[in-house]
């Protein structure tokens, strides 16, 4: 799954931001548009639950609108959409600002409080055809990934579930990337791990 | 050609699945994978992960996205339609909940055929388009509320609805009441053209009372619906039988939460949750859904 932006993609965005700058608040609305399901299908799985994601999404939004006059085009667009939305989503899990559902659990912790759904979550990997089950294996997922350490979870998910290159995760992040390398790397390790546990890999 | 260890190997599998290596380091690794077997499962099993990973559901936002995002940057439109777009439904839940606790849904759920009352074909729900079938990214401002301390606390701005401009007497219409006993007389359930019958049927507390006559206005100016299907809202999955039917939703769970009641009021909608209420062709329903693993119905 790559969902990298071709260049023409990105010249509309360049042309979109111009048209914003100059006044044009369709622009903006197109801007939203083309970005806000790739923003918040990250924050989702970053934040760990949709209503936290959606809220954090607006804002992310909200504030590429008041500093899109600070926007030089140096960056994509998109790489300075998914920064914001990094930053915001690091600070508010920092700050205790989540609300809603708690942490990922593991699949101990599973085991040990719902022994049936745990159960469930693993059958769901040999019979993947049903919906439910294939559901269930989803949240499994999203709570494995949720046990990983924030700054390995953010990489990964930039990575394998956005598509993005090394190049790409380094501007976002604002880190080397021989830094997204050997967190990605852990990060893999770390998940692959608990999925064997949980008899999914 | 360079000659690789199993740990030089293992420490470049990530950026070999991410295509991220040079020729010389990737044909290293591959010969040292052609040599090794156990490398070669550590490669797959992460390869396994990263499929996993990929073949995650991607999440979309909901249609009243962009429009959230406008209100929140234009302040002054924002102030004013959050009231209506935040208190609206909440007032619209905390009343339909109130009245309807224990009859109109005890009513739905003994009688769960009375929800086809509610899909009258030839009166399909509004769709949010305008005359040249374009969809609205954003509905103009045009109301006349004058603005009310809310509060934070109350407002709720992922809410993904509107209110039509009929809710007046939307709950004046239900489905018959069954002789079997659930006894709540019509006048119980025709509520919403004004304080004076919601307090006759519920003793709302005064504050809320007072916040409603405030809030409702003789005309309801703000008129936008908005379109969704019954497969899935805001993580609450509702009944089989109204899968693709448009309605339009009213209140959430979520909204529940934010209402600043008393206590054994709220403890009493509570009891209900997860609600949905939303109006389709006039009419007021509440579904109370949760997914079961074992089916995926209700």
């Amino acid at each position: 799954v790559t969902t990298k932006l071709d260049p023409q993609e990105q010249t509309r965005d360049e042309a979109l931001v111009e048209a914003c700058l100059k006044g044009t608040p369709q622009a903006f609305d197109e801007l939203v548009c083309r970005h806000k399901d790739r923003v918040y299908n990250l924050l989702v799985r970053y934040l760990g639950n949709e209503q936290d994601a959606l809220d954090a999404a607006q804002e992310v939004f909200l504030r590429a609108y008041r500093g899109l006059h600070g926007f030089t085009g140096r960056a994509r667009l998109s790489t300075w959409l998914y920064s914001i939305a990094a930053n915001l989503a690091s600070n508010r899990l920092r700050d205790g600002h989540r609300k809603g559902r708690d942490k990922g659990v593991s699949l101990e912790h599973l085991l040990e409080s719902a022994p049936a759904a745990a159960g469930r979550a693993i059958s769901a990997v040999t019979n993947p055809r049903d919906l439910a089950q294939k559901r269930e294996l989803d949240d499994l997922l999203q709570q494995e990934l949720g046990c990983l350490p924030d700054h390995y979870r953010m990489p990964f998910i930039l990575r394998v579930i956005e598509g993005m290159s090394y190049a790409e995760i380094s501007e976002v992040l604002d880190c080397p990337e021989g830094t997204v390398k050997s967190r990605l790397s852990e990060a893999r390790r770390r998940l692959r791990e608990q999925l064997v546990k949980a008899g999914v890999v | 050609m360079e000659h690789m260890d199993c740990q030089e190997a293992r420490e470049e599998f990530g950026a070999l699945l991410d295509d991220e290596l040079t020729v010389q380091r990737r044909e290293a690794i591959e010969a040292h994978l052609g040599e090794c077997s156990l490398c070669l499962r550590d490669l797959e099993s992460l390869q396994r992960t990263d499929r996993l990973y990929q073949r995650l559901e991607r999440k979309t936002t909901p249609e009243t996205f962009e429009r959230d995002v406008y209100d929140a940057a234009h302040p002054s439109i924002f102030r004013r339609r959050r009231v209506k777009r935040s208190m609206w439904p909440l007032i619209a839940a905390a009343a339909v909940m109130a009245v309807t606790a224990g009859t109109l849904f005890t009513l739905l759920l003994r009688q769960p055929n009375r929800f086809e009352m509610a899909a009258a074909p030839e009166a399909p729900a509004p769709q949010l388009r305008g005359e040249g079938g374009e969809p609205y990214l954003w509905m103009p401002f045009e109301g006349k509320f004058e603005p009310i301390d809310v509060g934070e606390d109350a407002s709720v701005r992922s809410m993904p609805t509107a209110v039509s401009e009929d809710l007046p007497s939307a709950v004046s219409e239900r489905p018959a009441a069954t002789d079997d006993g659930s006894g709540v007389p019509e006048a119980g359930i025709g509520l919403m053209s004004g304080e004076s019958d919601i307090a006759m049927a519920q003793p709302a507390p005064e504050a809320q009372s007072e916040a409603m006559a405030e809030a409702m206005p003789e005309t309801m100016p703000l008129t936008t619906e908005v379109p969704i299907t019954f497969e899935r809202v805001e993580g609450v999955w509702i009944q089989e039988g109204y899968a693709g039917e448009p309605v339009t939703v009213l209140a959430t769970s979520a909204d529940v939460e934010a209402l600043e009641l008393d206590q054994p009021l709220r403890d009493q909608l509570n009891a209900l949750e997860p609600p949905i209420v939303f109006v389709h062709d006039g009419k007021w329903f509440r579904i109370n859904g949760q997914l079961t693993m074992d089916n995926g119905q209700l």
